[in-house]
């Protein structure tokens, strides 16, 4: 992974258009997302590192992410045991809805 | 919800699922909260590592070289409209329950019990009518929805009529 980063903002309101972003961004594997922002005094142009925001920093560039509030999560299942006859290839969508059924109750 | 489908999902066996699951908040949330609402929470299924401002969420489908073969050609994602279309996480209710206290109200979910939301809102879409999907895939995933929520516990009779 390089030191350094371009960065882009990019507004979304609500899951259809976080959906649509991220189902961009499926086909740029030189592309990820942060839940971070980018302070006030960094250069959005100028390559920057992934660390947060810190009083000491020498370059703005160098610790450039607030640590904000964000409006979305990502939960990440990794490795979820499927009941036993059910296929993630051949039944994905039941796959995930049994994923999202052994989630809190708010998901 | 949006959910996306890992990068090693369905390539060495198909019995298990990897998947990132992304949700809208009906509120902004930090992520010092939201690691003190993961404690909560089964630490097998919400990773707190990924409440954090730089850490990095891939998002790219991966590459198979040649002779390998993606398992998932058509689609690896897809947005599945819930009835809420933001989730509400009451995260200082939940920080304060006890994990005592979420196992035992999991034991006693039934199907009528507001909280088996994703149960509910599938079966509303089972049939032909307008928004309707059709029978056998709100079956299929209604029941792997259910099974989720209450395992192998025996479906009582009552429940059903």
């Amino acid at each position: 992974m390089p030191a350094y980063f371009s960065y882009e903002y990019r507004a979304v309101d609500g899951i259809e258009e976080f959906a649509s972003l991220l189902t961009e961004l499926e086909q740029d594997r030189s592309r990820f997302i942060i839940r971070g922002q980018l302070a006030d005094d960094v250069d959005a142009e100028t390559p920057m590192r992934r660390r947060l925001y810190r009083n000491d920093r020498s370059e703005p560039i160098e610790s450039p992410f607030l640590d904000v509030s964000t409006t979305w999560v990502m939960i990440d299942i990794d490795k979820l045991a499927l009941p036993r006859g059910m296929s993630v290839r051949e039944d994905t969508l039941a796959s995930v809805e049994y994923a999202i059924g052994i989630l809190p109750a708010e998901f | 919800m949006f959910w996306q489908l890992s990068g090693s999902a369905g390539v060495f066996d198909d019995g298990h699922v990897s998947a990132h699951l992304y949700y809208w908040l009906d509120k902004p949330i930090a992520n010092d909260v939201l690691k003190q609402w993961a404690k909560g929470c089964d630490r097998r299924l919400v990773d707190p590592a990924v409440f954090n401002a730089v850490q990095p969420h891939y998002t790219a489908a991966p590459l198979f070289g040649e002779g390998c073969v993606d398992p998932f050609p058509d689609s690896r994602s897809g947005l599945i409209k819930k009835a809420n279309a933001a989730v509400c996480l009451e995260v200082r209710q939940l920080a304060a329950e006890s994990k005592q206290a979420r196992a035992a109200s999991h034991n006693t979910l039934d199907l009528n019990d507001d909280r088996v939301g994703g149960f509910s809102n599938i079966l509303a879409t089972l049939g032909d009518h307008d928004g309707g999907s059709g029978f056998n895939e709100p079956l299929l995933r209604a029941v792997a929805s259910y099974v989720s929520k209450v395992g192998g516990k025996k479906l009582s009779s009552r429940k059903i009529g």
